[in-house]
């Protein structure tokens, strides 16, 4: 294929613009109970704090406004949460990368697909 | 004849053109005749038919594995093959990729729940059983339960009562003075919101597909009259029923697979948190 005339296309061009990064099956695990454990939080935060709001009009003597209010602040809650703990895990997964990439400057055999049986 | 009797008969008595209105199934296509009834002590006991398509349900699973690796060889065959196959998902699928080094230990834990609620669940389109034995909430609810008291003593033995609290409880990356408001929702996420939505996930696919089965099987039914309407109606709501039996076929598998999935999630999560 590689005559005179012909580009020759480099393996991966597609993501060249993108971040390269190398994904474990450790990655995958996080990413899977990342997502679980975050539609769970929104569903507690709404619910909890919408009940909440509920017990408290009720002592208050039935102001439907607050069970509102409560609705609000726990969705409002639920989303902090989640955009906190996603960030936490996008600077952990940044720390994991780079010190992936150190490891494999310095020589060392990559730690890629190596802590688990599997590999993607 | 009453519309509570038509209703509760089926609904196979009623026609188009009979005026009595279409007998919508309702919880009712759910609820079953006791075939027997015992006490032990001050325990009721009604065996229904759900009972014993549980019953008929692990006695086909061990049946087969038993039959299929009663003398196994070195190149499998037949049931043989069948099994290591339906092993070999679980192991390489669910209990490697999701739990990793540690997996291989749960893989007769996963393996058995993959496949007892596959068949439980695969029972809503066996002719003459056609009730998913999980659309009846006690049962995925006493799923739900086994694999919650299997990943709580697992985090308490792994990471110590207060470790596993403490993880469970204050999430990372989070102001010190937020946990007043999030440590109470973390505490309801994790132990009450997840194993209930683990036994309602299974739960309501289960019921959902059942009924709309019945609803369109029942307007087959009741639409069979002579008139054009009729006939049209009654091929359509018939055609509908059996696409949806196929698309039950596949849902059945998919729960099994999610439900399986979830609990080598939470396990995962008991042995290595992620702080």
């Amino acid at each position: 294929m590689t005559g005179p005339g012909t580009t020759r296309v480099r393996a991966g061009w597609y993501r060249s613009g993108a971040r390269r990064r190398t994904v474990t099956m450790g990655d995958a695990r996080r990413m899977s109970n990342s997502a679980w454990a975050n539609s769970s939080r929104l569903i507690t935060g709404l619910l909890m704090y919408t009940g909440l709001g509920w017990l408290v009009s009720r002592w208050v003597g039935h102001q439907a406004l607050l069970m509102t209010i409560g609705a609000f602040v726990g969705l409002a809650l639920s989303y902090y949460l989640i955009f906190k703990s996603l960030a936490h895990e996008a600077r952990e997964d940044e720390r994991r990368q780079e010190s992936m990439k150190d490891s494999t400057r310095a020589g060392k055999k990559s730690e890629r697909g190596m802590e688990e049986p599997g590999v993607i | 004849m009453s519309s509570e009797v038509v209703v509760a008969s089926g609904g196979l008595d009623c026609h188009l053109l009979s005026g009595c209105g279409f007998p919508a199934p309702g919880a009712e296509i759910f609820l079953f005749d006791e075939i027997a009834a015992f006490t032990i002590g001050s325990l009721e006991f009604g065996i229904t038919k759900v009972t014993i398509l549980l019953f008929v349900s692990v006695f086909l699973i061990l049946g087969f594995f038993i039959y299929a690796f009663r003398k196994p060889k070195l190149v499998p065959r037949g049931a043989q093959n069948v099994g290591e196959m339906g092993y070999l998902f679980i192991r390489d699928g669910i209990a490697r990729d999701t739990i990793g080094k540690e997996g291989d230990k749960f893989v007769p834990f996963l393996f058995s729940f993959f496949f007892l609620v596959w068949l439980t669940n695969f029972m809503g389109i066996v002719p003459f059983a056609q009730i998913p034995v999980t659309s009846i909430f006690a049962i995925p609810v006493a799923f739900a339960l086994i694999v919650y008291v299997t990943w709580v003593p697992i985090g308490i033995y792994r990471q110590g009562f207060f470790g596993f609290f403490k993880n469970l409880l204050f999430p990372p990356g989070v102001p010190k003075a937020m946990y007043v408001l999030l440590a109470p929702l973390e505490f309801l996420s994790n132990l009450l919101v997840r194993p209930a939505t683990h036994a309602i996930r299974l739960f309501a696919n289960m019921f959902a597909g059942h009924l709309l089965i019945a609803t369109f099987s029942i307007a087959a039914f009741y639409l069979l009259s002579a008139s054009v309407i009729g006939l049209l109606g009654s091929a359509a709501s018939f055609t509908v029923a059996i696409a949806l039996t196929g698309f039950e076929a596949l849902i059945q598998a998919l729960q099994a697979y999610i439900f399986t999935l979830l609990a080598a999630v939470y396990i995962a999560g008991a042995l290595n948190p992620e702080h």
